[in-house]
């Protein structure tokens, strides 16, 4: 990832973006943050809000044109936010601090500014700001221009006083009663001073040669320069036949100044200045359960409103923003920002040569669903920046082994000899179809594969192979691309040599990675097989219960996969309860991208989340999401639970798997099915496989929590056994023993009972996902 | 073409040369004298002097055909030799005149002249010699070279032997705590210290030299780079360009906190898509000589589009401010602070609250040597940089991705480096270099001139900082509220560091309990900010001690006595909520306060209406080591010889060689080995390990307590069961191992957290300044006329060189109060314009009181020392001005125009 991707991936979240009544705004005076502030009561930050962007901010407050009202979201269900109004009252109750910025060195050039308008009077006070001298000459006697027509109209003197109080620099010189054309011409203010503003409106000028000249003039629209060097026009000069607009005024004055600033610096006039007035914004804002509300009427007093008016109806105000992914996925809200800024973090987390690697967790942590894509505006997918970023750092030799390595250990378990195979149909020599369970749905229910094959060679023809490993799945989650090249080409020969026979997948998650891996291959999903040959006969009556569908998220664009579920739902009787996210918009069970390895807690919360949507119990029909609900006590079927069995106190809500037992069924699985198919005995011998072990519950529980599996320990005792490298407790005669035999320690309290070992406790120094200095 | 015969150092040599060279030149390139220094090459610096025909010249101004037949030229070749030291040689290594050494022949040739013609100088005669001659030292604060020529002096009078001048190893052996003289002193006072600049001189032939191509403004898209009329200059090897460039061609500026809006891959090494600031690099020309170099980069044509550039703070904080880096927004990094309560309804209730605006200045660095480097590939095509880098793994790890060299094939090793004081923890010249010798494949090396030194090395960042105190009706503070902006320049390099200096320092010293507060970090078209000694102390301070003064004015009670009421006391903690590892500062105001009345008595008897007299007073500290768990690693192994200790133990002319010799012969006393029996390796990535940068006063307390380590590794196994040492040879029968690795890791420290707590540091220093100043009404001119200091830097290593880390530090700390800026780019380019103080712009009396509290992590109860002198004196001065006149500097240097206008604002 570069920073071009960078700034790709960033430019797709809008959550930044201008809310309509800012990017409306010509200034884009901060609405959102001003309401904010009125919202709490908070009138000095709304009037610092205001004052920031705004020059003369009593005027505006009583004169504006406010084009912001008519853009607000709000006006989608009732009335727009009173924004004026409510700049009014930040000016009533809020006192300013006067944090008074230091002006800028003089910068030695005097620049005249023709009118005392609002687009003049900006011009001149941003220039002063910015360092230069300024004159301003102006044909009548006073200060405002057009905005004294407005006196009585709402606006009264003491704020136009107030307003141009800010004008009183010493590097200002005010002249009246100078006429353009009359007292003095353009040749003059060319001869006399670095630049020239005109913005003296359309009516002072009076003079016909004038007028002609101002109507020759080319003006640019993003930089108000002309073909005149060092002149600038703006304000009612460049709108003669339009309604006055006090904003646009004010805008036009502050580009003058700008490009004014930039020409005498003698640097680009037009670099960088998108969004400088009114623009369309990016923003999106999701509106569909938006209430209708109404204006805040103000009370008696005809000053407006009331500073408890104003806080009722700044609270109506929708403070918009997007964050449509952040409100469907538990990791997004976990980090507490949103992608543009974990784009940011996950891209310097990559970066860092030195100091400390803030991001390890938020990379990993991620399921990689897609979910948030589905409902993004700019289509950013987060799985894919944290996928590629994994990617990255295994490359940089920068992941931390503790990450994924029980996933991938267990990956290779399944890929190995113990446990997988590839047979055709017993007594036939070719197959047609191929029968690819995936590895959790074995080690969740061996019993449920092999009723699937037997289903499935009775119902289809030209023979069913059957391929019993992993799709390599963990190792594309944990970024491991090499890994899963490897296993992808494994899959692929055996395939070959099996006569590329049509797979049939009974795990979305397989669906997925095979058809991402093995684009050419033709691929079924068990459950189009089974809505379309019908379904074996069930043993229960169904009927009258009801389940919700929890779609596993690698099933989300896989629309025909998640219709088969349904229709066999409905044919076995059982009725749906379809949960807000569902289909092409589920969410995942806490499993997906390994998170429930990298970010057991947060795992934990996405499925309390999940199981908490509704009281029913849940259809899975994927293992994991099963295994997963089931962990935290929540009634769950598998699809195939239904099918072959239908009851309700069987297998179905056993007690959570754990890891051994998972691994245990594995094994059994090759061993049953080479038997009953087959009809083929398979010896396999470890040296370690013979020794027993007795484990309480108790024990059992904590080594699931601590992903340890019985494996690991008979490992560990073996090797004791035979080194006896052991520490013995005498007051209670356990021993205690470790062993290293990749890269995790483990340790194992024990004690020699009967034929076996008792096993006290287990621990591994197995090392949380940690954020890492590398100095 | 000239031909003379002169005598050089008492011999006749012939002189061939080019009539327009200049003698600096012709001494060192073509007789290769090179312990003529050549700093400034203006004539501004004195480190280029020499005495021709009984005259004091600028070799570097004086050119070679002013010389006559047997016009006779001495140099510091000509006065003594290592083993036979002429007494002001010898002076100047006694008293710790020669720190980074640069300045030394210059000052020592200088000196000679003086004495040739006044053998019985007066310390004031002394000062205004080198004062008009311009003589200057960046290091040691002029004072002990006034005692070293005073001493001299006696010796050449035939008052005192040299052996009685020389130091003497006391009867117990021990060094550390005494005067014992650097171990490169000798070399330096001689002359015969090869800085970056001799060693080129001394490089084979077909050495390229190098020349920049820079940019002339601040801030620019780059439209093209047109290299084809400089290719065809005569001796051009290559033109390099960003295209050439192996790597990423960034240097990272390693951000910290992973809250930084940048990514701190923001630096080009060369200028490709756009210009960030004024010097900046956009191509280098390679070619035989210096000067077909600089004249073929002249005609490389860069066609620019130009941007708007924002020379402060406030300009790129501006609403309509373009992005600098684009999709990085100009305010970068934002550091809170917030200890204890909400301060707001605390200010409320106050019963005093006083609230103040300050701005310290871009304080340039002023070494005395220009930026220098060189490059090459070694025989195993390692891509080897020789430069003053202070941070050589530190610098590796931020080069190697943009030069694009696999980590192992790239070795930096640090030259002598004549003078630091932090810029050389941005490593420009490394890179630079490293680009040209991998595009060349040749040998390359670059020397700035001062101007390049001057406009295109990093600058303390200014700070500008509001700030509020609440106090009850005692005068103890109960809150504080700070907001400071720190203008970082175009590159983010540790921006995000020094910011949270700020939230460790504004008002430390005192047991504040409610803080709160924002720090932000700004991106602009100045200089970038580089580290400067006490980095982001004096800014902090400028403002909590300034603002002090002001409470103490408000309420009417006396300044020290207010301090003396907030300062550290056991249950306080700092800003970042860490309690003091020792509360030393009470008994330091207890012995300041009859020298501070005494002082305030003597500036009201001596002031009259045109010179007005005053006393101000400011608190300092610094933390020792980098935030949180700092670490270091040293190597110590016994050899045949004796002990050789190899660390990255920097030098930026602080004494890193003392310093490291010092720890090491404390911690093996034991073995009772005399300290010519340490042999100290350092400063290669190829040789040893990684120590760290030496900057925040960190080496002392790190690299100490890993010496201390080592050692402690090294006499185990060394010892005998009756508890005598084995000796080498024993050792080696024994098959015991010889070489120790000693770590240190400060693990008791946590960093700053985004409210700015934490225990960053695990040893602080602690000072009290107290200035005497005396303002000329007419002119607005200041004069310090007298400094007094405590401190407590815990125990004393090396004497001499903590004395000269203080003379100096203070002497930077009076030219950062009165005269120091960068700020205009076409003014401020020399020493002179610059505002680098002179022998006389510094008193001679400074007056140091230490308070050695052994620290509890600090080797030996020592912490650092560095950057405590300039944490605050400036704000002493400041203090100073008002008591003298009621004029309150609040944006520094205070010039004598800026008193001036507050003098005619008082009326």
């Amino acid at each position: 990832m570069n920073q071009t991707d960078l700034r790709e991936l960033e430019d797709r979240c809008i959550q930044e973006c201008s809310p309509w009544c800012v990017a409306s705004c010509p200034i884009h005076v901060d609405v959102r943050a001003m309401c904010s502030a009125i919202s709490k009561g908070d009138f000095d930050t709304a009037l610092a809000t205001v004052t920031k962007t705004v020059p003369f901010p009593r005027i505006v407050s009583r004169i504006c044109d406010r084009p912001c009202e008519s853009s607000c979201k709000r006006t989608e269900s009732g009335d727009s936010i009173e924004i004026r109004a409510l700049e009014k009252a930040a000016l009533s109750f809020g006192s300013s601090k006067k944090t008074k910025m230091r002006p800028l060195a003089a910068k030695g050039f005097r620049v005249a500014v023709v009118g005392a308008g609002l687009s003049s009077l900006t011009a001149a006070f941003d220039l002063l700001k910015k360092g230069y001298e300024v004159v301003i000459l102006e044909g009548r006697d006073q200060l405002g221009g057009k905005v004294r027509e407005f006196l009585g109209h709402g606006l009264v003197e003491e704020d136009i006083d107030g307003d141009f109080a800010v004008l009183q620099d010493s590097r200002l010189d005010i002249r009246f009663n100078q006429k353009f054309g009359v007292n003095f011409s353009t040749n003059d203010l060319t001869d006399e001073y670095s630049a020239i503003y005109l913005g003296m409106g359309d009516l002072a000028v009076e003079d016909p040669k004038l007028r002609n000249f101002i109507t020759d003039l080319k003006i640019d629209p993003l930089t108000l320069s002309t073909q005149t060097e060092r002149l600038f026009v703006g304000g009612g000069l460049v709108r003669p036949n339009q309604a006055y607009s006090p904003i646009t005024s004010i805008l036009d004055g502050r580009r003058a100044a700008i490009s004014i600033d930039r020409f005498l610096e003698g640097v680009s006039l037009t670099a960088s200045r998108i969004n400088e007035g009114p623009y369309q914004t990016r923003l999106f804002t999701n509106t569909d359960s938006l209430g209708s509300s109404f204006r805040t009427p103000s009370g008696e007093h005809h000053e407006g409103y009331s500073s408890i008016e104003a806080i009722d109806e700044a609270s109506r105000c929708l403070q918009c923003e997007c964050l449509e992914c952040v409100k469907v996925c538990e990791f997004l809200s976990t980090f507490g920002a949103y992608p543009r800024k974990y784009v940011r973090r996950i891209y310097n987390n990559l970066s860092i040569v030195m100091g400390q690697r803030h991001g390890n967790k938020l990379t990993n942590s991620c399921s990689l669903c897609g979910l948030c894509e589905e409902v993004c505006p700019g289509d950013l997918n987060m799985g894919q920046v944290c996928r590629s970023a994994r990617q990255i750092m295994n490359r940089q030799g920068k992941m931390p082994p503790s990450a994924h390595e029980f996933a991938i250990r267990d990956m290779d378990f399944c890929c190995s000899e113990e446990c997988s195979f590839a047979r055709h149909q017993p007594s036939m020599n070719s197959s047609a179809y191929m029968f690819f369970p995936g590895c959790r749905l074995g080690g969740s229910s061996p019993k449920n594969v092999e009723l699937t094959y037997k289903y499935l060679t009775e119902r289809l023809n030209g023979g069913v192979g059957i391929m019993l490993s992993c799709c390599g799945a963990p190792a594309d989650w944990a970024g491991k691309e090499d890994r899963f090249a490897e296993n992808i080409a494994s899959l692929n020969s055996h395939w070959v040599e099996m006569g590329r026979p049509i797979l049939i997948t009974a795990c979305s998650s397989c669906h997925s990675i095979l058809k991402k891996a093995m684009p050419k291959k033709k691929l079924l999903s068990l459950w189009e097989i089974m809505d379309s040959c019908g379904l074996p006969p069930v043993r229960d009556n169904l009927s009258g219960l009801t389940v919700c569908v929890h779609d596993p998220c690698a099933s989300r664009n896989e629309p025909q996969t998640q219709r088969a579920v349904r229709n066999i739902l409905l044919k076995l009787g059982v009725r749906i309860e379809e949960l807000p996210l569902h289909g092409r918009f589920t969410e995942c069970c806490g499993y997906g991208g390994l998170m429930c390895f990298a970010n057991k807690d947060l795992s934990s919360r996405v499925i309390k989340n999940r199981i908490e949507i509704s009281d029913n119990a849940y259809l899975a029909y994927c293992a994991v999401c099963k295994d997963h609900f089931l962990s935290q006590g929540k009634k769950t079927y598998h699809l195939l639970d239904m099918v072959f069995s239908g009851n309700e106190d069987g297998e179905a809500f056993n007690r959570p798997v754990n890891f051994s037992l998972i691994r245990e069924r594995r094994r059994f699985l090759k061993i049953s099915m080479l038997r009953s198919f087959w009809n083929e005995k398979m010896s396999i011998a470890t040296d370690y496989d013979m020794i027993k072990l007795h484990i309480s519950t108790e024990v059992k529980d904590l080594m699931t929590d601590r992903m340890i599996l019985e494996d690991d320990l008979k490992i560990v005792i073996n090797q004791t056994q035979k080194t006896g490298r052991r520490l013995l407790n005498k007051s209670n005669g356990h021993f205690l023993a470790h062993h290293t035999p990749a890269k995790v320690t483990y340790w194992v309290e024990y004690s020699p009972h009967e034929d076996g070992f008792v096993i006290h406790n287990a621990y591994s120094h197995r090392m949380q996902v940690v954020e890492e200095a590398t100095l | 073409m000239i031909k003379r015969l002169i005598n050089l150092n008492g011999v006749g040599r012939v002189i061939l040369a080019d009539p327009e060279s200049s003698l600096a030149e012709v001494i060192r390139e073509q007789l290769g004298l090179t312990g003529t220094k050549v700093g400034c090459g203006k004539g501004q610096c004195g480190a280029c002097s020499v005495i021709l025909d009984g005259k004091l010249v600028k070799s570097c101004m004086t050119k070679v055909k002013r010389l006559q037949e047997g016009s006779s030229v001495t140099t510091i070749e000509g006065l003594g030799t290592p083993d036979n030291l002429h007494a002001l040689q010898l002076a100047w290594a006694v008293h710790g005149g020669a720190q980074c050494g640069f300045c030394s022949p210059g000052f020592i040739v200088s000196a000679k002249a003086l004495l040739d013609n006044n053998v019985n100088p007066s310390r004031e005669d002394v000062r205004d010699w080198f004062h008009k001659n311009r003589n200057a030292c960046r290091c040691t604060g002029y004072k002990p070279l006034i005692d070293a020529v005073m001493d001299a002096a006696k010796v050449l009078r035939g008052e005192m032997t040299k052996s009685e001048l020389a130091f003497k190893l006391p009867q117990d052996g021990k060094i550390w705590g005494t005067n014992y003289p650097r171990p490169t002193a000798i070399a330096k006072v001689t002359g015969m210290t090869d800085y970056g600049a001799d060693l080129i001189a001394k490089m084979p032939t077909g050495t390229l030299h190098l020349a920049l191509v820079q940019a002339k403004v601040s801030h620019a898209r780059i439209l093209s780079i047109d290299t084809s009329e400089a290719e065809k200059m005569p001796g051009v090897e290559k033109v390099i360009t960003h295209k050439d460039v192996k790597g990423k061609n960034r240097i990272t500026g390693l951000i910290t906190f992973p809250t930084n809006k940048g990514d701190g891959w923001d630096r080009p090494i060369l200028c490709d898509e756009k210009i960030f600031q004024f010097g900046d690099a956009i191509a280098i020309v390679a070619a035989d000589t210096v000067a077909n170099a600089k004249a073929a980069a002249d005609k490389v044509v860069v066609s620019l589009e130009q941007l708007p550039a924002y020379m402060s703070a406030p300009a790129a904080m501006a609403e309509d401010a373009i992005e600098i880096h684009p999709g990085t927004p100009n305010i970068y990094y934002e550091q809170k602070r917030a200890k204890g309560a909400d301060t707001a309804p605390l200010m409320k209730s106050a019963a005093y609250v006083v609230e103040g605006q300050y701005y310290l200045q871009r304080q340039p660095h002023l070494t005395m040597e220009p930026d220098v480097g060189f490059a090459y590939l070694d025989d195993e095509g390692t891509l080897t940089i020789h430069s003053k880098s202070i941070g050589i793994h530190l610098h590796h790890a931020m080069i190697c991705p943009g030069l694009g060299v696999e980590p192992e094939k790239l070795r930096i090793i640090q030259n002598p480096a004549g003078g630091t004081f932090g810029y050389k923890f941005s490593p420009t010249m490394e890179a630079l270099v490293g680009v040209a010798a991998m595009a060349t494949n040749k040998p390359v090396a670059l020397a700035y001139d001062y101007y390049q030194h001057i406009t295109y090395t990093g600058k303390r960042s200014p700070f500008f900082i509001n700030m509020k105190y609440g106090a009850d009706k005692d005068g103890k503070i109960i809150a504080m509220e700070s907001d400071w902006i720190v203008d970082h320049g175009p590159y983010s390099e540790f921006g995000d560091l020094l910011t949270v200096r700020g939230a460790q320092f504004i008002g430390a010293g005192y047991g504040i309990p409610n803080i709160r507060g924002l720090g932000q970090t700004v991106c602009t078209n100045h200089a970038w900010g580089s580290a400067f000694r006490a980095y982001g102390s004096p800014q902090s301070f400028l403002a909590s001690e300034s603002l002090m003064d002001e409470l103490a004015e408000k309420i009417g009670m006396d300044p020290l006595e207010l301090r003396y009421i907030n300062v550290y006391r056991p249950g306080d903690t700092t800003p970042t909520g860490q309690a003091p590892e020792v509360y030393s500062l009470p008994e330091m105001i207890d012995k300041l306060r009859p020298l501070y009345k005494a002082a305030l008595e003597r500036s009201k008897k001596d002031s009259s209406p045109e010179m007005k007299k005053g006393v101000g007073v400011s608190i300092g500290i610094y933390g020792c080591g980098l935030d949180g768990p700092d670490s270091s690693e040293i190597w110590v192994e016994l050899t045949p010889e004796g002990v050789t200790l190899s660390s990255s133990w920097e030098d930026h002319g602080q004494g890193a060689d003392i310093g490291a010799l010092g720890t090491c012969h404390e911690a093996l006393r034991p073995l009772g080995i005399s300290p010519e029996k340490i042999s100290l390796v350092m400063n290669d990535t190829a040789t040893v390990p990684n120590s760290g940068p030496s900057g925040g006063s960190r080496q002392q307390v790190m690299t100490g307590n890993a010496i201390n380590n080592g050692c402690e590794m090294l006499l185990n196994a060394m010892r005998k069961p009756d508890g005598s040492f084995r000796t080498y040879e024993e050792m080696k029968a024994e098959n015991i191992p010889l070489k120790y690795s000693g770590k240190w890791t400060a693990s008791m420290c946590t960093p700053c957290d985004e409210n700015g707590q934490g225990s960053p540091f695990p040893v602080y220093m602690y000072g009290v300044f107290m200035a005497e100043v005396a303002v000329d009404t007419k002119t607005g001119k200041t004069r310090v006329e007298k400094l007094t200091v405590m401190t407590d830097i815990g125990k004393i290593n090396n004497k001499l060189a903590v004395d000269g880390q203080m003379y100096g530090g203070l002497a930077q700390g009076i030219g950062l109060a009165l005269s120091e800026d960068f700020e205009d780019l076409k003014k401020h380019t020399s020493l002179v314009d610059c505002g680098l103080p002179y022998t006389k712009d510094v008193p001679d009396d400074m007056e140091l009181h230490y308070f050695e509290n052994p620290r509890e992590h600090g080797p030996f109860g020592a912490a650092g020392v560095g950057e405590l002198p300039l944490t605050s004196p400036h704000a002493a001065i400041i203090n100073g001005i008002f008591n003298a006149t009621g004029v309150r500097i609040r944006q520094t240097p205070a010039l004598p125009e800026k008193v001036l206008a507050g003098l005619k604002a008082l009326g």
